[in-house]
């Protein structure tokens, strides 16, 4: 046997060919994934999925795959108007806010051969949510359920103990709407974690990847029209500049861009760029408890001390209006001016009027570019005021643990923050945190006015919407008279995608509508 | 050399545990409750308690370390906190991620690291010996996650040659190569500078020895004298040194990863810290510090196999 006998050029010939070739093939075959025309979508996701329950999901992560996987009685319209459509439902009565028939349409199929989704299903999801074993952390979007009482095999009636205006705003249509496969959940004893178990949505949870990606495929059984791709694959990736860098590459189809990019993004004009308002608030807050803050005045001071749409358009450049309030304007109940705006002379007569002279404060906030630039504007505001402001960015969760900290009572030390919440259709989930019971845990102003509870208890329950939306400027009001609350701004969520596609989002842009996207 | 092998193995198991006790008081020391990230913002306190319970966080510490070195011996690196998954599941997928990343960079930088430090060797004070030192002192120089956003920026955003994030699909090799390539280079250049200064420190030291000088006597040629007699003797120290850079490259290979967005032990960690996941956390840097424990028990038995002086010392 002889061997063939390789020259050093031809060896490096060979290698740098294979080689070429390797990243060739790759490089082609990455180009023709990246294709609509594939039919494989690639988009970022927020996180990666952590717990796909209703009752105990973890954030928008989450939500965004069990949109697509589970079907509810009813789902968010894609589009600007907060609005609410059929989904498994054939009808759903909402004349009586104490008694909603429903009748679910026949056909539906549970994966995993479990049979048909039924009336039972859907009694057992909702039910569950009161069930202590299943520690539902979403509990409260069925508080006010009595129960939901079985017609026949498709029909049903929920029943509630009191009017809940938001069933049909933040819990029919979002994620603790969905229905559950009782057989599935019972089966597994009663747990649902990252595994659906069984799901009734135009696609399925094909497979998963953790920490790298979640595979979702059409759903061969759906009944209802065939979503248009044959697969979607979600990239759970944290950092947006990255997620933005891998589309601009070619990797990701549609992903969610920082709003420092949303400008850069229009001038370009290469792909769709989609800006929602979103459901979001972020103000300053002052721990009232401090010692620098007791007196009213000096926080009075502070809230008229600074410019806020200066500070807005030095931060976002005009891709983001200044809040007036916690309340976003798409909601009922946003107000559209401050009490007590931007007036320096105001501020300073107000600190001579407290004896307060060389005032120094620190901000506290989690690693966020936009927040440090925000502060670094203030810092120059207060400072013409006489107050000094030192600025600190450090680990959020950190920080939360200070203002939670109940047993050490480093939260004395808290003087000022900024938070951002983000928040589901419905003004009532809004003003959840700033109640007494919230005082440490989530509510770090630690406002407290038994009046104020009772009035936002009573909000949620009025039927009529002027009303309604009267309460919730009133007691936004009331918020800003404690002199503890900045508000900032509600900031939007930005969206690229290729021209070819017809993105699908819910009106904030917060969650990608997967199963209503599809190429033009 | 058997009782030089069992040394070193005990000494692995206190370096591993010393890590852990650390790491817990770390985690002991540092602020953050796992339950309200993990349930999110509408949870109780109640719910949150029921959480700590189900996954052992209402034990002390200490309590919570032993447990953890119980599991341990029992191959279990304990669930995580978010997904509930088991721990190891998750460290076993990212660490051949990380495994192949830091050795396909140091792979590359040893095939190019070493014959630049022979050229330099070899020709020392020359024009390519200055060329080769400032190019090696520059990449030192150069961080490499800097260097990982440049190349992704050029390569993958500007000519689209290659891709910006992931490790490639499963079993398609050529596609995980082409995943591969970006972060490696920036994960091993800086250690083509250091290799190839290292190799010609230790390559002039050797070719001074008495015996290269007999073997020039007996009219050796220069090439053979360095690669078959000189490089070998000076690959010692480049050993050693390699088995604390396998460390510094794990280290190194975790800003790389998240750079380009590619699973692996490094932002398996990094989302571990964000998220106050301390089983996570603790499997991560358990594996972690194993690998560097090999790393430097492998070098140690070659170095010894290379050099029966240390041997003998050891």
């Amino acid at each position: 046997m002889t061997l063939p006998i390789l020259t050093r050029r031809q060896i490096l010939q060979t290698l740098s060919a294979t080689a070429l070739g390797a990243v060739g093939s790759s490089v082609l075959g990455s180009t023709a994934s990246f294709a609509i025309d594939g039919k494989t979508l690639k988009i970022r996701n927020d996180g990666d999925i952590r717990n796909l329950d209703p009752a105990t999901r973890g954030g928008w992560y989450d939500e965004t795959v069990m949109f697509a996987i589970f079907s509810g009685l009813v789902q968010f319209k894609a589009g600007d108007e907060w609005g609410w459509q059929l989904d498994a439902a054939e009808s759903l009565d909402t004349k009586d806010p104490l008694a909603i028939p429903f009748r679910l349409k026949p056909g539906l199929k549970w994966t995993g051969g479990y049979g048909e989704v039924t009336s039972e299903d859907v009694k057992y999801s909702y039910e569950r949510f009161a069930d202590p074993k299943v520690n539902a952390v979403y509990a409260s979007d069925w508080a006010a359920l009595d129960k939901v009482e079985i017609t026949d095999k498709y029909s049903g009636v929920i029943r509630l103990k009191k009017p809940f205006v938001p069933l049909f705003t933040s819990t029919l249509p979002h994620a603790s709407g969905l229905i559950v496969c009782k057989a599935a959940v019972e089966k597994n004893g009663g747990v649902i974690g990252t595994d659906p178990l069984a799901t009734s949505g135009p696609y399925m949870l094909s497979k998963w990847q953790p920490k790298e990606r979640i595979t979702l495929t059409r759903n061969p059984d759906w009944p209802g029209p065939k979503p248009y791709f044959d697969e979607i694959q979600l990239y759970p990736l944290a950092d947006r500049v990255a997620a933005e860098t891998a589309f601009d590459a070619g990797d990701l189809d549609v992903t969610q861009i920082n709003i420092s990019s949303v400008a850069e993004r229009k001038k370009k004009d290469t792909a769709t760029l989609t800006v929602k308002p979103a459901l979001a608030y972020t103000w300053m807050g002052i721990n009232i408890e401090n010692p620098k803050f007791t007196d009213l005045r000096v926080r009075r001071a502070i809230q008229r001390a600074i410019n806020v749409p200066e500070v807005i358009e030095a931060t976002f450049g005009g891709a983001v209006q200044p809040a007036f309030g916690i309340i976003p304007p798409p909601l009922l109940g946003a107000r559209d001016a401050l009490l007590y705006p931007y007036d320096p002379a105001a501020a300073k007569a107000l600190l001579k009027e407290a004896g307060v002279t060389d005032l120094k404060i620190k901000v506290e906030f989690g690693t966020d570019a936009d927040l440090l630039v925000a502060a670094q504007v203030m810092q120059a505001q207060l400072a013409e005021v006489g107050i000094t402001l030192d600025v600190r960015q450090m680990d959020g969760a950190t920080l939360t643990a200070q203002q939670q900290d109940t047993k050490d009572g480093t939260w004395k030390d808290v003087e000022m923050f900024f938070i951002t919440f983000t928040t589901a259709p419905d003004p009532s989930w809004v003003t959840e945190w700033f109640k007494c019971d919230q005082v440490g845990v989530w509510n770090f102003q630690r406002t407290c006015d038994a009046g104020w509870d009772a009035e936002n208890a009573k909000a949620s329950e009025e039927p009529d919407a002027a009303k309604r939306g009267a309460m919730y400027i009133d007691l936004q009001n009331k918020l800003e008279e404690t002199g503890a609350y900045v508000f900032l701004y509600h900031g939007v969520n930005a969206w690229v995608s290729p021209k070819a596609l017809n993105g699908a989002w819910t009106p904030d842009g917060q969650w990608a509508l997967l199963r209503d996207m599809s190429a033009k | 050399m058997g009782s030089y092998v069992i040394r070193q193995a005990c000494l692995a198991v206190g370096v591993l545990l010393t890590a852990i006790i650390i790491l817990f008081c770390l985690i002991y020391l540092v602020p953050g409750d796992p339950a309200t990230v993990a349930l999110g913002p509408r949870a109780s306190a109640e719910q949150k308690d029921v959480f700590r319970q189900a996954m052992g966080l209402d034990q002390p510490i200490p309590v919570q370390a032993v447990r953890f070195l119980g599991n341990l011996l029992k191959g279990d690196l304990g669930t995580d906190l978010l997904t509930r998954q088991p721990v190891l599941t998750l460290v076993a997928s990212a660490l051949p991620r990380t495994v192949t990343l830091a050795l396909v960079g140091l792979g590359w930088a040893l095939i190019v690291g070493i014959p630049l430090g022979c050229l330099s060797a070899l020709r020392p004070n020359s024009g390519i010996d200055r060329l080769i030192g400032v190019f090696s002192t520059s990449v030192i120089a150069l961080p490499s996650f800097l260097l990982a956003i440049y190349a992704l920026i050029l390569f993958a955003v500007v000519l689209r040659w290659l891709p910006a994030m992931g490790a490639g699909e499963p079993g398609d090799i050529p596609d995980q190569i082409t995943h591969l390539i970006l972060p490696a280079f920036a994960v091993g250049l800086g250690w083509v500078g250091y290799i190839a200064r290292l190799v010609r420190a230790s390559l002039l030291e050797t070719l001074q020895e008495n015996h290269i000088r007999t073997y020039r006597a007996f009219g050796v040629s220069d090439m053979r004298i360095t690669l078959r007699f000189a490089l070998p003797i000076a690959m010692i120290p480049v050993v050693a040194v390699i088995g604390v850079g396998l460390g510094s490259l794990l280290s190194g290979a975790v800003l790389v990863e998240v750079v380009f967005s590619r699973p692996g032990l490094g932002s398996l960690a990094l989302q571990a810290v964000t998220s106050r996941n301390s089983p996570v956390l603790v499997g991560t840097v358990l594996v972690t510090t194993l690998l560097y424990v090999v790393a430097n028990f492998a070098t140690d038995l070659l170095a010894a196999f290379l050099d029966p002086r240390i041997r003998k010392e050891g």
